[in-house]
């Protein structure tokens, strides 16, 4: 090798200069509404777990009092169990606790929803794209008509379906199977996708043209790739279910009361809309809140961990 | 062409056949259906005997093997008597417009339907269109003029829409136009309903414009709320989806030819650019409708509208099945043709698609 | 320095353009000081890798920079007229008319939705006053002079139904309607079969041939420039390295890059143990160090041990009859003493007269 050459292979060894994990964390950062999305669900996620917890009221319990003396405060009045900073509701009891304590409800079965929809998907799109054939067929035909369908009517007719009583947890967890049912078809369409490229004959071919040692270096870029679009998925998907849980229970084929929920909240909301419409926008604003920043961060996520567009599935 | 269509005719029957059955079969086998309570207390205090409710089982033709009642349900059994006499009944079937009669309501199932689906498709469609309308030339305007104040503007509002939900939306509209525009001493819409039950009171809008109850004016003074709800929160996907798409337009190699042979960049953009980017948002609209009208149960809710929303709402609460079932078929239907209708709409717009 | 000078003056005169692209990431120079000329009915080829800023030199003439670039500086004077100072409605009536461009990926440069026969027609349409039939008949007449058989027929294909060949055709059918006095062949035959190329660049010249236009022919391949090109211009990170007449460039490269570049091009009959390479990647145009862009990669700077070129940048400076060459082995620098270990007579003193005053 002449003396160039050998300079050369040194200024070219140069050490990259940040990890993925950074960059990623760099370009997500620039995006204010994220940023500002991101505070906004730590700090709802922190008051609905912990806020409960502080409060000297408990969200369901109506003290032995003669029912026909309870009625619902304004906000910032004290009332017999002491100072209620939103009021109380028709029942006398604490608004705000009710509300975090609903927003706990929203917020953790959205969690454990997205979690377990993920996990079927996932499942399903791997042994999907994995085998192919018939089996690929006939699931992706049935994950294209249970896309399609308006989920909402099937969310409401599985929800009446299924006994409360047959299950632990009651209508909270009726309601997390009854969205883990339709949900799943998302993911599986995407890691169906990301099997089916892994899989690719020509992808399989230069691995082994550049020596097979490398298969474990493009495994370990190709899985935190794959990882990627199911993240920004499931990011988005939080936002989506913390409104689908409100307006099943809104309607009155969710979480029942007395077990506040945001949604329930606002069907109570509805009937006293002439005097107290501040009850609407309050548990209509967390959920609103709470899709919005789970959406800004989602797509903040789906910039940063993919900046060219590159792996964006299909429809 | 053609082969393509009967092929996709035929898979469409076979949805719908296993739609069909899975409807059935969800519905009537669960636990709770109409007789369970009267069953669980008939031998308690109840008036009712078990010979009273095994008869009006079999008037509601209850009485069948789970296969038989499906049959029923689709074919009708009104021909049945030759193979059981005991499975006669007067019900013609879904496929010749008879969904049965109501547990509920004690008449058919169709007339109720005809009452109320031409108001939620009014309610689908109208919005539909608005939304469309808006959407399209906003969204184009929107990636025209990328990196524009009016861009981050439109951009932030479409997120807002895109999340807010849909029912403290309409709850939030009724609270401003309806209530506190009373209360502010402006015109105010009506807070829910069809039409008016009564003369509409001054100052209220329907007051100050002497539309008469049951009017069209009524009437459309009171779908304004809900429509525009709608359709806003329609618009703002669109309009996403739109700019999504003109942008990825924009950057073909195409518009660049077309600019290089000296076109005026609005003919670039209106010309060249649209036609294209019109194709994925064409099927996209066609593909949501389903999901438009299953939204409507929502709005319907919150304004208080008699259409197939509420219907099903109550059906649900009452254990209502052939209600139920009927809103669901009605549901797999519509999804299935507006599937069809997307797909074949695709090849419409597009030259490169053609299916064999 | 002459070039071919048919008429009176330049065609097309590039003085000290500076095209730059403000990222998020940083400004990105893409072309950063250029100087061209082209002579009417001359041919000069732009040869350089990827991101070396040709295809944005030509945009920039066209005026078809895109966000975030933009024309920072320079003159790019037309038949007299500074490009940069028109309207974009002037701009627009050049363009397609007077000046033509065709691109790398013909298929996808032909819109999907419409016919290629209205296509083609859409040039007369805009810039001559005619009808739409008569614009449809000359547009048949175009694909049948490029030799698209069956023209009548052709014209009502979509562009998914013909070949990449035909679009190319279709492409240089739509940019010489017009007749334009000068055409920027942005890398043509690049996505096309070698056979197809050879028709393509036949079908280039016999054009050219019958008009007298102008060519600007950007490409990566030296071979193609031996055929098609009078002139030579040499790109390297959005400058130009080497300026001369095609037989220079083969027989006397001045530049180490030009040199790289014609060592890399494997000779049939030819043995060799390894592929010649450049070593090293073309640097990134953000931040760049100071010195010559090529240092990094130059084999003769680090044999000759030259401290300057990663000092100074260097100038684009005559060597010759005809020949330019932005490098310090072939230019002196008196302000730091350096001696150019390749220079001739000629190129002390242009240097002496460049560097005298400025003291540093």
């Amino acid at each position: 090798m002449t003396v160039a050459e050998l300079a050369f292979q040194e200024e070219l060894a140069a050490p990259q200069e940040e990890s993925q994990a950074q960059a990623v964390w760099r370009r997500f950062r620039r995006h204010r509404l994220a940023m500002i999305g991101l505070t906004i669900a730590v700090l709802l996620v922190f008051a609905c777990f912990i806020g409960p917890l502080l409060t000297p009221f408990d969200s369901n319990t109506i003290r032995g009092r003669d029912l026909l003396l309870l009625k619902d405060l304004p906000p910032l009045s004290t009332g017999p169990d002491g100072f209620h900073i939103l009021g109380t509701d028709s029942l006398g009891r604490d608004y705000l606790t009710r509300l975090l304590q609903g927003g706990r409800v929203s917020l953790a079965l959205a969690f454990v929803v997205v979690i377990l929809t993920q996990v079927v998907g996932t499942i399903v799109g791997g042994i999907s794209g994995y085998y192919g054939g018939w089996v690929d067929a006939v699931l992706m035909r049935i994950v294209d008509f249970l896309f399609t369908l308006p989920s909402l009517p099937i969310f409401m007719v599985l929800y009446v379906l299924i006994p409360k009583d047959a299950v632990p947890g009651g209508s909270i967890t009726v309601l997390a199977l009854v969205f883990i049912t339709l949900g799943w078809t998302g993911s599986s369409r995407l890691v169906r996708g990301m099997v089916l490229s892994l899989k690719n004959q020509e992808f399989a071919e230069a691995a082994r043209a550049v020596g097979a040692s490398n298969r474990r270096i493009i495994l370990r870029h190709m899985i935190p790739n794959a990882i990627a679009p199911v993240l920004v998925a499931a990011t988005l998907q939080v936002g989506g279910i913390v409104v689908g849980e409100a307006a099943l229970s809104y309607l009155g084929f969710g979480v029942q009361p007395p077990d506040p929920s945001w949604g329930n909240m606002l069907q109570g909301a509805q009937k006293l809309i002439l005097t107290r419409p501040m009850q609407v926008f309050y548990p209509g604003m967390t959920i609103f809140l709470t899709s919005l920043s789970f959406n800004f961060i989602g797509d903040a996520l789906r910039d940063a961990l993919d900046p060219r567009g590159q792996l964006s599935a299909g429809h | 062409m053609t082969a393509y269509l009967i092929r996709r005719m035929l898979q469409m029957v076979i949805v719908l056949i296993i739609s069909s059955i899975t409807i059935y079969m969800l519905l009537n086998l669960a636990p709770g259906g109409p007789f369970d309570q009267l069953r669980t207390m008939s031998d308690r205090k109840s008036r009712v005997s078990e010979e009273q409710i095994d008869k009006m089982e079999a008037l509601l033709g209850l009485n069948k093997p789970i296969q038989m009642r499906y049959i029923a349900w689709l074919l009708g059994d009104d021909w049945m008597g030759s193979i059981n006499p005991e499975w006669e009944g007067d019900t013609r079937g879904v496929l010749r417009g008879d969904f049965g009669d109501s547990f509920r309501q004690k008449r058919p199932v169709m007339d109720m339907i005809r009452d109320r689906i031409p108001k939620t498709v009014a309610l689908t469609a109208i919005s539909a269109l608005l939304a469309m309308i808006v959407a399209i030339p906003v969204g184009i305007y929107s990636a025209v003029r990328q990196y524009s104040r009016a861009d981050y503007v439109l951009t932030f509002f479409t997120f807002m829409g895109v999340a807010i939900p849909s029912f403290w939306f309409g709850l939030m509209s009724i609270i401003i136009f309806a209530q506190l525009f009373q209360s502010w001493g402006l015109p105010a819409l009506p807070s829910g309903g069809w039409e008016s039950l009564r003369t509409p009171r001054e100052g209220t809008l329907l007051g100050v414009l002497g539309a008469e109850p049951g009017s069209f004016l009524d009437v459309g003074v009171h779908l304004i709320l809900p429509i525009v709800v709608l359709s806003l929160l329609q618009m703002a996907g669109w309009t996403r989806y739109m700019r999504t798409s003109m942008l990825e337009v924009l950057q073909q190699d195409y518009v660049r030819t077309a600019r290089a042979k000296g076109l005026a960049e609005r003919f670039v953009v209106a010309k060249h650019a649209l036609r294209n980017a019109l194709i994925p948002l064409v099927t996209i609209v066609t593909y949501e409708l389903p999901f438009i009208f299953g939204g409507t149960i929502l709005i319907e809710q919150v304004f208080g509208i008699p259409g197939m929303g509420l219907l099903y709402i109550d059906a649900l609460s009452g254990f209502d099945f052939p209600v139920t079932q009927a809103y669901l078929l009605i549901t797999a239907v519509l999804t299935v043709i507006a599937t069809l209708l997307s797909d074949v709409l695709y090849t419409v717009v597009d030259p490169r698609i053609r299916l064999h | 320095m002459t070039s071919k000078d048919n008429g009176t003056g330049n065609l097309l005169e590039i003085r000290g353009l500076k095209t730059y692209f403000f990222t998020e990431d940083g400004v990105v120079k893409a072309v950063d000081g250029l100087d061209l000329e082209v002579a009417r009915g001359e041919t000069l080829g732009v040869v350089g890798e990827s991101g070396c800023g040709k295809s944005v030199t030509m945009f920039s003439v066209m005026r078809l920079v895109g966000h975030p670039g933009r024309v920072v500086d320079g003159e790019i004077m037309f038949d007299g007229q500074n490009l940069l100072d028109l309207s974009e409605r002037e701009m627009q009536q050049l363009r397609g008319n007077r000046i033509s461009m065709i691109f790398q990926q013909p298929l996808s440069s032909l819109n999907p939705v419409f016919r290629i026969g209205d296509q083609v027609a859409e040039v007369f349409e805009i810039h001559q006053s005619i009808s739409r039939d008569e614009a449809r008949q000359k547009a048949v007449e175009m694909l049948r002079l490029v030799g698209i058989p069956d023209a009548e027929r052709r014209a009502q294909a979509f562009p998914h139904e013909i070949s990449g060949g035909q679009a190319q055709r279709v492409m240089i059918a739509m940019a010489l309607s017009t007749q334009p006095e000068l055409l920027i062949a942005d890398e043509p035959t690049t996505a096309l079969d070698v056979t197809i190329q050879a028709q393509i660049l036949d079908l280039m010249r016999d054009m050219r041939d019958r008009s007298n236009a102008a060519i600007v022919f950007i490409t990566h391949d030296l071979g193609v420039v031996a055929e098609m090109a009078e002139r030579v211009a040499v790109m390297y990170a959005g400058q130009i390295v080497e300026y001369t007449d095609v037989q220079s460039i083969y027989d006397r490269p001045k530049h180490p890059y030009t040199v790289g570049l014609l060592a890399s091009i494997p000779k049939l009959g030819e043995k060799k143990h390894r592929l010649a390479v450049i070593p090293g990647t073309v640097p990134a145009l953000v931040d760049l160090p100071p010195g010559c862009r090529f240092a990094g990669r130059c084999i003769p700077r680090v044999e000759q041990e030259l401290a300057i070129c990663t000092e100074v940048d260097p100038d684009l400076l005559s060597v010759g009859e005809d020949h330019q060459v932005r490098c310090w082995l072939y230019h002196d620098h008196p302000p730091t003493g350096h001696e150019a270990p390749l220079a001739t007579g000629r190129a002390d003193e242009e240097a002496a007269l460049r560097w005298a005053g400025t003291g540093d």
